[in-house]
């Protein structure tokens, strides 16, 4: 809300941002209302508020580089075929003053700048406000109808409604006589998207630009229509307010915007998003990428993959993620319960199976894995760390998983064999990509698998049998594909 | 094809040329070779695109030529397409192969040598295309090609010995003499066995590189000087290198000749190619070449520099550094662009304006003890304050004071008389600069936005000096001249109805009538519109017939009609003027604007009809009457552009308003929005062809392809009354649209440029399009025939200043001003034409002629009370409140409404006190009861202010467990009969059930409602419904507004 005289002293702080230090994790991800991600030529792009954009060979590194005219706020980027149509607003959200806003759209067939085949079409206005309405036609949003391959438009500020209307998704410009329709009261930053069935308009609430005050919050509600209304979980139409929270705050960073949705895999999909700021970057706006989880038919943020010692969970069997050897049976008596215990004996915990208890008796080289059931021993404890330097994908780097308290690391074996190596290398094999599913469930990549070319997509953890586990493509329909992570601790 | 490339240069911006490098700034351009003819330098330069078609889509692309010329070798003339690929006979048609050509003189034609790929056939033939007059730039092009070259990149050396001779790139360098006729080559030419690759064949001519170190050579360029003969060339010097410049000398046109060195070193960015030429002009020799500035990661799009060249006295080339300050003199009273710099120095950079379009040009970045020098200037008025242009944000740049900045400017002294304008800076901070200018009166700058989607309309008059008092006085003055005062030409009839009158002519024109419309809805006067309206309504619309729904375009003063027949501009401003009524004053009064506007959209659209010709050619009654079909519209269907009138086959460039057009695309709701885009486009696109590059002027009427009609029926063929409102007609489309932004700043300042070189107070008003006097002077009405400096031309040449960048226009703003519009010394006074358009240039000077956007209309959400009592709606929502005017109460977010803050604000309800003249009672016609729109149909302060809510609710019986169900924009407290019974407090957006109360007890009688809503910035509103302990409506009362 005070959008008018805070976004230009937001922009003015990005741009010394330029300058400094790059951040250790994930490069220079300094943007306010980032587009949808979109992938071109093997990178993810993505275009802010101002002019510039963000780009990543990973999707966990960005930094600045793409190029976008017309500067103004909140673009959005869809793919169409084999183009890229852009919208974006050069005016309203009361720069100059007014709100006399545009939308304008226009393609390019790259967002590489640096090809020869990088050029933006004349940009065509589809849709506009006058300074008064009840409407101020910036903050562009697109989808492309799953269902029929038409093409919608979300847009608007808080200042007076959201409105969609119908493009064309050929040429990009307003349907011939399409009517503007509103479709949620107080928002900002809009995004539409659908699934199974129901179309979802994503808003943005609260303030922007006030820093670690900014109350920004997503909100949606759905539709079984694109046109609405779209009513919350609530019953609420988002014309009177309603909104279901999809990402507020996390700890340490506040101001969820600018909603956007990528779909990676059947069953995973993360969001895009920016915290108006972030505790742990200076309190810059940052771009942030998020499993996004469905629960029930409603969008619901997920955070981050935490580094931490956990036991692997298979969701087939419920069975844990072991090292192939002896079990060793801990040498404490076994307790009498209720009946001839003595009373008054005080309870005191029992000690846990320690690693160099049992270690001793493991060959030195690689050992494999199996599943086995869930005891929290040493060969079940797993530590989980992240490995910044080897990269990521979107919404987490690379993690290496080791057994707690040695170096012995997770590794994909040829064969899609699994293994573990007495002592992690940095090698691609040993490296982790842990991506929660929609459904809360995790699937769990090497990086490489021996004998394959460059880095895999396709092969997961993979349950063969309730205590096999091998590398397997990854399927969502399938329990074997999927894990859980239980905390080792109380 | 030819559509998409259109389409594509219109796009390119173009920033007026000045002195430096690139000198084209409008589009790619490459291989030049510069010529004088006439004393005036031309430039002929390939003419790069990206190509529309794979695969040459990664290649070299060209699929025409521009003609460029300059007098100073500062500004210079883009004459537009003198051959197009699709003209040349025996070319291949879609080859895009027009590459590096060549231009000569003999015995007053102009032979223009151009490559190209022929029809059938591989490799490349070179062609000849004939000019007569420079000044038409159209060059026709010969049937066949030059028998006997295989190959590109031809030059012809025009010899001291009188024979001509043609170089050309082609299995190495080659030379052959031409015949007289410069169109073959010459019989006696030496045939030669060349290879090339494994073939081997006869070649007319020689080679003339023999003699040269090897390495692969193009683009030769040969030129006589003190009796030697220079052949100079591209040449790939080392292996897997890039192009450098080289030459060799002979004393033979036709060799042998010996290498002497190079001209200019490979380009530092790897750019591969380089091609050139040199010329003498005025005594100095330069060097014209190619660098990829405006394209840096694709060099296959290529910008024309140039630089100054010097002989060593023994006939050898110095060496050239390319630089970025390039040739000519730079006037420091415009924008002096210090990116392009003379030298540069203490870490200071350049780095594009804008990365996603590299026409928009540079701007130089200087760290603390940064400085950049931009030399060859002339400073004509010592007294200047110096201007700084600091790019900004979003491509706002600021503009200030240099001594409001750590920047310092040294203007030093040449010894040629002209200056180097050195810029510092001093400060810790690094400073951007986009250009800077040494002026009196604060530099223009044209905006970078139309007002159609900014909302801001410039003052000129302001930014030239003037208050804005005396402005808006000046202003009603010029308004009551036309429709106020002794002279006017505004006559009300009746009660309701009125017209304007072309009194010299002693009609009323639809012309006249549109104007009026529009000049009454911009000054907000319904009364004079609706008067106009019904008059044109009533007198001049066909009822039915061919010409149904369009307008006679002349009557007599009592309405009798002098025509039948419409003239298509009134038509125009009839609907714009009409939706703009309707955007302003809504459409639930008498007149329905928007439905007259769709009617009139509607009637204009081709329709077949029957014409009846009774008489023949001769006059004579026919036998039996002619039955002729026809469709008329008011758009020709072919061109999408403007008829003259309606089934024309020409068109007049004054009615070309493409943003009237945009105008209807938004608002009409005809459902043709895509239709009148277009439109838009096309006629920009015609206004290119129409104008005469180097003055600025067109003709009164002309072909649809912007070509001079020449007829012997109509005169049209200069430009006289109906062309001077061109120049304010394209003020007016940059200034809504802001849409042909670079073209249309470069016709500002040429028209103004010629009219200015004809004297700023002399110039007349009616000039060929060349610039000539007309053989033919047209007379005003019954006045004498006369050249005039008409105050019409006047005022549209002074409304061009809103395209300009140049201190000049400062004296055609001030010449307007000051000028009283009276009767000339033979006693001519045109109150209608002259004075509708000095109206219309006052209006645009001062920032009054806009695009008036849709009001919205308080009644959409708030109407007085009807009745004594209303209930809740269905869900219960309170509608009926009294709301307070709102009180002021400053902030500039809602994140500071905290518990204790609106605690403090209003701890206590007030009270209504009955006649109190600041509360005004409302039904809500929605559930939130839109606080905003009370405040601007109010016309009070919108943000930053307190509104104050009651409402009195009677029950018939008391009604316990009530809970108030309430959402707010922003934060809000609620009472009820004096206590607080809800607060929503932080940052509060409209959330239906955002907060309830707890319960509460609604009495049997009266229960007073009482509410303060804060708002910071936003749009102000509440919703308030009564629920019971399930959650369900309580709709069982009655709610007032008169206890």
């Amino acid at each position: 809300m005070k959008r008018i005289s805070n976004i230009f002293s937001t922009i003015a702080l990005s741009s010394l941002f330029f300058s400094q230090t790059a951040f250790a994790q994930s490069g220079q991800p300094w943007i306010h209302d980032p587009a949808t991600l979109a992938e071109c030529d093997g990178k993810w792009y993505t275009f802010g508020t101002g002019g510039g954009g963000l780009v990543s060979e990973d999707g966990w590194h960005w930094h600045s580089g793409p190029v976008r005219p017309g500067g103004g706020a909140a673009p959005d980027v869809l793919k169409i075929g084999d183009r890229y149509l852009v919208a974006y607003s050069a005016t309203g959200g009361g720069l100059g003053g007014g709100h006399n806003g545009r939308v304008l759209t226009m393609w390019n067939q790259t967002l590489d700048p640096q090809s020869p085949l990088f050029k933006y079409s004349d940009a065509i206005e589809v849709a506009f406000s006058d300074g008064d309405e009840d409407n101020d036609a910036i903050d562009a949003g697109l989808l492309l109808d799953p269902t029929n391959g038409s093409l919608w438009l979300s847009y608007g500020t808080y200042f007076g409604n959201i409105r969609i209307v119908e493009l064309d998704p050929k040429t990009g410009a307003r349907k011939a006589g399409n009517k503007a329709k509103d479709v949620a009261i107080d928002c900002e930053a809009s995004d539409l998207i659908y699934r199974d069935g129901y179309y979802y308009l994503l808003g943005t609430h609260g303030t922007c630009c006030d820093g670690v005050n900014s109350t920004y919050n997503i909100v949606c509600g759905r539709s079984k229509k694109v046109t609405g209304p779209y009513i919350d979980n609530m019953g609420r139409d988002m014309l009177q307010g309603g909104g279901k929270m999809v990402k507020g705050a996390e700890f340490r960073a506040v101001g969820a915007g600018h909603f956007g949705r990528t779909i990676i895999d059947e069953g995973v999909e993360v969001m895009s998003f920016h915290w108006e700021a972030d505790y742990d970057q200076s309190g810059r706006s940052v771009l942030a990428v998020r499993p996004l989880l469905w629960k029930e038919g409603w969008p619901v943020g997920g955070e981050q993959f935490r580094e931490g010692t956990y036991a692997i969970i298979s969701e087939r069997r419920g069975y844990s993620l072991e090292l192939a050897v002896d079990f060793i049976r801990q040498n404490y008596a076994r307790q009498r319960g209720g009946w001839g215990a003595n009373q008054d004996e005080p309870v005191k915990p029992v000690p846990l199976q320690t690693l160099s208890e049992v270690s001793g008796s493991w060959p030195a080289g690689n050992i494999d894995v199996r599943v086995g059931d869930y005891m929290f021993r040493p060969h079940q404890q797993w530590q989980i760390t992240a490995v910044p330097e080897a990269g990521g994908y979107l919404s987490s780097p690379y993690f290496k998983i080791t057994i707690n308290g040695s170096e012995r690391a997770l590794a994909a074996g040829e064969g899609n064999a699994l293994t573990t190596v007495a002592s992690f290398t940095g090698a691609d094999e040993q490296l982790w990509r842990i991506e929660q599913l929609t459904d809360g469930t995790f699937r769990i990549m090497p990086k490489h698998i021996p004998g394959t070319e460059g880095i895999n997509t396709k092969y997961v953890l993979y349950s063969m049998a309730d205590s096999t586990p091998i590398l397997a493509p990854y399927d969502f329909k399938s329990d074997n594909s999927k894990w859980n992570f239980a905390k080792l601790e109380k | 094809m030819k559509k998409s490339l259109l389409a594509c240069a219109l796009s390119i911006a173009f920033a007026t040329s000045y002195a430096q490098n690139p000198i084209i700034g409008n589009q790619f351009s490459a291989d030049p070779t510069a010529r004088v003819f006439n004393g005036r330098m031309y430039v002929f330069p390939s003419h790069d695109i990206i190509s529309p078609v794979e695969p040459e889509r990664k290649w070299f692309s060209m699929a025409d030529y521009h003609m460029f010329s300059s007098a100073d070798l500062t500004n210079w003339t883009d004459h537009g397409v003198i051959l197009s690929q699709e003209d040349v006979p025996w070319g291949n048609p879609t080859a895009y192969s027009m590459w590096a050509p060549d231009c000569v003189e003999k015995d007053g034609k102009y032979y223009f040598f151009f490559p190209n790929a022929p029809k059938d056939g591989r490799g490349f033939g070179v062609g000849v295309a004939i000019c007569d007059n420079l000044s038409t730039g159209k060059f026709v092009p010969q049937k066949e090609n030059i028998k006997g070259i295989s190959g590109i990149d031809p030059c012809v050396l025009q010899a001291s010995d009188g024979n001509n001779y043609i170089f050309w790139g082609g299995g190495g360098l080659r030379v052959a003499k031409l015949k007289d006729n410069l169109l073959e080559l010459a019989d006696d030419n030496p045939v030669e066995t060349i290879k090339m690759g494994n073939r081997e064949m006869k070649s007319i001519g020689v080679s003339c590189d023999k003699t040269l170190p090897k390495g692969f050579k193009e683009g030769p360029f040969a030129f006589e000087r003190n009796g030697k003969f220079y052949l100079t060339y591209p040449w790939v010097r080392e292996d897997n290198g890039t192009e450098c410049l080289a030459y060799a000398m002979s004393d033979n046109p036709m060799g042998p000749y010996e290498y002497k060195g190079i001209i200019m070193k490979e380009h530092e960015n790897k750019c591969w190619t380089n091609h050139h030429s040199l010329v003498q002009y005025k005594d100095q020799w330069y060097l014209f070449y190619h660098h990829n500035d405006y394209s840096p990661n694709f060099d296959k799009n290529r910008a024309v520099c140039a630089d100054s060249l010097f002989f060593n006295p023994d006939g050898t080339i110095q060496e050239v550094i390319p630089t970025k300050r390039g040739i000519g003199i730079t006037d420091a009273s415009g924008h002096v662009q210090m990116d392009r710099y003379s030298r540069i120095g203490g870490g200071a950079t350049i780095a594009y304006n804008d990365t996603t379009n590299c026409f928009l040009g540079w701007k130089v970045i200087l760290p603390e003890g940064g400085w950049v020098s931009y030399g060859n200037v002339s400073i004509k008025n010592d007294k200047y304050t110096t201007w700084v242009s600091m790019p900004g944000m979003w491509g706002r740049s600021q503009m200030k004071e240099i001594k409001e900045t750590t920047l310092k400017l040294e203007a030093k002294k040449q010894p040629n008389g002209l200056y180097e304008l050195i810029l510092s800076n001093t400060g810790k901070q690094r400073v951007e600069v986009d250009w800077i200018s040494l002026t009196d009166r604060k530099p223009l700058v044209p905006a970078t936005n139309g007002g159609m989607s900014s909302g801001n309309y410039r003052n000129l008059f302001v930014e030239a000096g003037y208050s804005k008092e005396t402005v808006d006085k000046k202003l009603q003055e010029v308004f009551n001249d036309v429709f106020v005062g002794k002279n006017k030409c505004y006559f009300e009839v009746g009660k309701d109805m009125g017209y304007i009158s072309d009194i010299k002519n002693n009609d009323v024109r639809t012309e006249g009538m549109s104007y009026g419309l529009m000049i009454a809805v911009q000054f907000d006067r319904k009364d004079i519109f609706d008067r106009l309206w019904r008059w044109s309504k009533k007198y001049m619309q066909m009822e039915d017939g061919p010409n149904k729904g369009y307008f006679r375009w002349s009557c007599k003063r009592d309405g009798t009609a002098n025509a039948h027949g419409p003239a298509s501009d009134g038509e125009l401003y009839f609907i714009t003027s009409l939706i703009f009524a309707s955007n302003r004053w809504g459409n639930n009064g008498e007149i329905n604007y928007l439905k007259e506007a769709q009617y009139i959209l509607d009637c204009i659209q081709p329709r077949e009809s029957e014409m009846k010709i009774t008489r023949g050619r001769d006059g004579k009654p026919l036998d039996e009457p002619m039955v002729i079909k026809r469709t008329a519209s008011l758009i020709d269907p072919a061109t999408g552009l403007i008829t003259f009138v309606p089934g024309a086959n020409y068109t007049d460039p004054s009615y070309h308003l493409p943003a009237f057009y945009e105008v209807w695309a938004r608002y009409a709701e005809d459902g043709r929005s895509e239709y009148w885009r277009d439109c838009a486009k096309k006629s920009r696109e015609y206004l290119h062809k129409s104008i005469n590059p180097v003055t600025g002027l067109n003709p009164d009427y002309n072909n649809y392809d912007g070509s001079l009609m020449k007829s012997r029926f109509v005169i049209g063929d200069a430009f006289r009354y109906d062309s001077w409102r061109v120049p304010m007609n394209i003020a007016l489309d940059y200034s809504w649209s802001c849409a042909d932004r670079a073209w249309q700043q470069s016709y500002g300042e040429t028209i103004q440029n010629f009219l200015y070189s004809q004297g700023i107070n002399d110039f007349v008003d009616q000039y060929n399009v060349d610039g000539t006097k007309p053989e033919r002077i047209l007379k005003a009405g019954n006045y004498p025939e006369k050249l005039r400096h008409s105050i019409g031309l006047v005022a549209t040449s002074a409304a061009a200043s809103l395209l300009c960048s140049h201190s000049k226009s400062y004296e055609f703003i001030d010449q307007l001003w000051n000028m009283p519009h009276k009767p000339d010394a033979d006693g001519f006074f045109d109150a209608y034409y002259d004075g509708l358009l000095r109206l219309f240039a006052f209006m645009h000077l001062s920032g009054n002629y806009r695009v008036i956007e849709r009001q919205t209309q308080l009644a959409d959400y708030l109407r007085p009370v009807e009745g004594e009592y209303a209930t809740p709606d269905k869900e219960g929502f309170v509608l009926r409140w009294l709301l307070r005017d709102p009180i002021i109460k400053p902030n500039n977010t809602n994140t500071v409404f905290v518990d204790s803050y609106i605690n403090e604000t209003f701890p206590s309800p007030i009270t209504y006190k009955k006649n109190d003249k600041a509360w005004h009672a409302f039904d809500s016609q929605r559930y939130n009861v839109k606080l905003y729109r009370f405040a601007t149909g109010t016309k009070q302060q919108r943000y930053g202010v307190i509104f104050w809510a009651t409402t009195t609710i009677e029950c018939e019986e008391d009604i316990p467990n009530v809970r108030f169900a309430i959402g707010s924009n922003s934060a809000s407290k609620w009472w009820l009969n004096g206590e607080e019974a809800a607060i929503l407090s932080g940052d509060r957006r409209m959330v239906r059930d955002d907060v309830v109360s707890k319960p509460v007890t609604l009495k049997k009688g009266t229960n007073v409602i009482t509410g303060a809503v804060i708002n910071g910035p936003g749009m102000s509103d509440f919703c308030f419904r009564l629920i019971d302990e399930k959650g369900n409506p309580v709709t069982n009362c009655k709610i007032t507004t008169n206890k």
